[in-house]
């Protein structure tokens, strides 16, 4: 078996947005307005969970889960999620933190077994809002919307880390440590790269506000979009590029797409390419995917503690 | 980091006859940790234990961390309790708390049924599965999953017979069994061929 090419596209890279049917919610939500976020589908039964021994230990810190997608086909699939669940439970800030996924061990429908703090705080390891932070994550988490009470316990559900404002400077980092000083930013041309699709402009609509955003920051020479399965494609805009350029691709983790696809659209060879290399005159810079980048734990941290503060404030 | 479940699961380990086994697991007093094929334990120094059990002995990957081919010949010795619930965890995760669950009488399951309704995208062709069909899936993935099922196509167990033993419950279908469930579906329908090694198991059967 050890198929390197996994068939099932939604478990390829765990791309946000790259949902498997329409996506039905309101295409256009922006920032803030998630607080008006429909209830989930799905059953919404009291849950039989005892109140007893909650919180025994735990003081009255919040518990954190981190809810990804994972994979049946690939064993890297998770490592991002894995890597910001060590650090952040290294942080000591959380009572307990935990990560489950869609379609690994632990699940998302474990979750309810595994956290039994007062207050959880539960962050969307997607890269945008769409079919599987609106729907599928509330479906199976039972989730009521951004905050969820039930036997004593209220839970709290964050936007898609991929939406913070702060992942420009997740991307500008990401970009600076690749080039490593090699040449100013300020000379090169950055790529942000999407999977797109045209089932859920979500992806897409988050993306182009990252790239405004960056071009406001003033970092780079030039910030340019480019998606390998929407517009603007990603082997049009690259071969448009006369000036040296690093690329970020906006995924949550590493897959068949950030480790072959995108590269190949970039000019580098499919496999076994290297980072900075020389392609059609110019210097290319390709880090992998942004969502396994350590300062992801700050965006994390981030929106938790946003939550946090609302439910705090409100 | 104290959890509930990670304390219950020691309390109640510490009053066992030990060794026993959970899953593929051999627990000793020491605590030692070994896979319960390996009589006496093996040998080698596992590293990373999560990495091992992302792997069967042929090298590939495990989607489905109790399926029965988590790799032997390694053994951990000298655990505090902290390392035992973590190397625990590392290879079945959530296992503990589900023990936990199952022993407080707080595990909700669910059938085939149920869950079987609550599918959507490329899921929503699981609802197709005839009840026949998803039979022989349990018996195919679920007789190669060391938990204990308590539910059925249309129907649940009681939840008190997993209390007071050394089990992981298994309390609904799984995403390997929703995926399965559509593979199924699209095999019957000529439109895909068997990919995962239950699917081609599954398919053999018929052959």
């Amino acid at each position: 078996m050890n198929r390197p090419e996994p068939t099932d596209a939604t478990d390829r890279d765990a791309a946000a947005g790259d949902a498997p049917t329409p996506d039905p919610s309101p295409s256009r939500r922006g920032r803030g307005e998630s607080e008006q976020r429909a209830p989930a589908s799905g059953p919404a039964a009291p849950l039989p969970v005892a109140a007893q021994n909650r919180g025994v230990g735990n003081g009255s810190r919040p518990a954190l889960i981190l809810a990804a997608h994972g994979s049946h086909q690939s064993a890297t699939s998770g490592d991002s999620a894995r890597a910001h669940l060590a650090a952040l439970r290294q942080s000591g800030r959380y009572a307990q933190v935990e990560a489950v996924f869609w379609k690994e061990s632990p699940s998302l429908r474990d979750a309810r077994y595994l956290v039994d703090a007062e207050t959880v705080v539960i962050v969307p390891l997607f890269m945008a809002e769409g079919y599987f932070s609106d729907r599928v994550v509330p479906r199976e988490l039972e989730l009521d919307g951004p905050v969820t009470r039930r036997d004593g316990q209220t839970i709290h559900y964050t936007a898609p880390v991929g939406c913070d404002e702060r992942m420009i400077d997740v991307i500008h980092q990401r970009a600076g440590r690749a080039v490593a000083g090699e040449r100013p930013l300020g000379s090169l041309t950055l790529l942000v790269i999407g999977h797109g699709t045209v089932q859920n402009r979500n992806s897409e609509r988050v993306l182009l506000e990252h790239v405004e955003r960056l071009r406001a920051a003033g970092w780079f020479a030039a910030v340019e979009p480019a998606f390998i399965d929407s517009q603007p494609d990603l082997a049009e805009v690259a071969a448009g590029v006369t000036s040296d350029l690093v690329a970020v691709p906006l995924f949550v983790s590493d897959g068949f797409h950030t480790l072959a696809d995108i590269p190949a659209a970039l000019g580098l060879p499919r496999h076994g390419w290297t980072s900075p290399a020389r392609v059609g005159g110019r210097t290319v810079w390709y880090t992998s995917a942004v969502g396994g980048d350590p300062v992801m734990v700050e965006v994390i941290e981030h929106l938790a503690d946003g939550a946090l503060a609302r439910a705090t404030a409100g | 980091m104290t959890v509930t479940w990670a304390t219950a699961f020691l309390t109640w380990l510490g009053e066992q006859p030990l060794p026993l086994c959970l899953g593929q697991l051999r627990i000793d007093r020491g605590w030692r940790l070994s896979h319960a094929d390996d009589d006496p334990p093996g040998e080698r120094d596992p590293g990373d234990l999560f990495r091992l059990a992302r792997f069967n002995a042929e090298g590939e990957y495990r989607p489905l961390a109790t399926a029965r081919d988590l790799p032997a010949g390694w053994r951990l010795e000298d655990l505090d309790d902290a390392a035992l619930v973590a190397a625990i965890e590392a290879i079945y995760p959530a296992a503990l708390a589900l023990w936990q669950a199952a022993q407080l009488g707080r595990l909700r399951v669910l059938s085939w049924r149920e869950v079987q309704r609550r599918q959507t995208g490329q899921y929503g062709l699981a609802k197709r599965l005839d009840d026949t069909d998803a039979t022989a899936a349990t018996e195919v993935l679920c007789g190669d999953c060391v938990r204990r099922r308590l539910w059925a196509i249309d129907s649940t167990l009681p939840v008190e017979t997993v209390r007071d033993r050394p089990e992981i419950p298994c309390y609904e279908p799984c995403s390997v069994f929703v995926s399965l469930a559509r593979e199924m579906v699209g095999w019957r329908r000529g439109e895909q061929e068997p990919e995962s090694r239950w699917m081609r198991a599954l398919a053999e059967r018929e052959r």
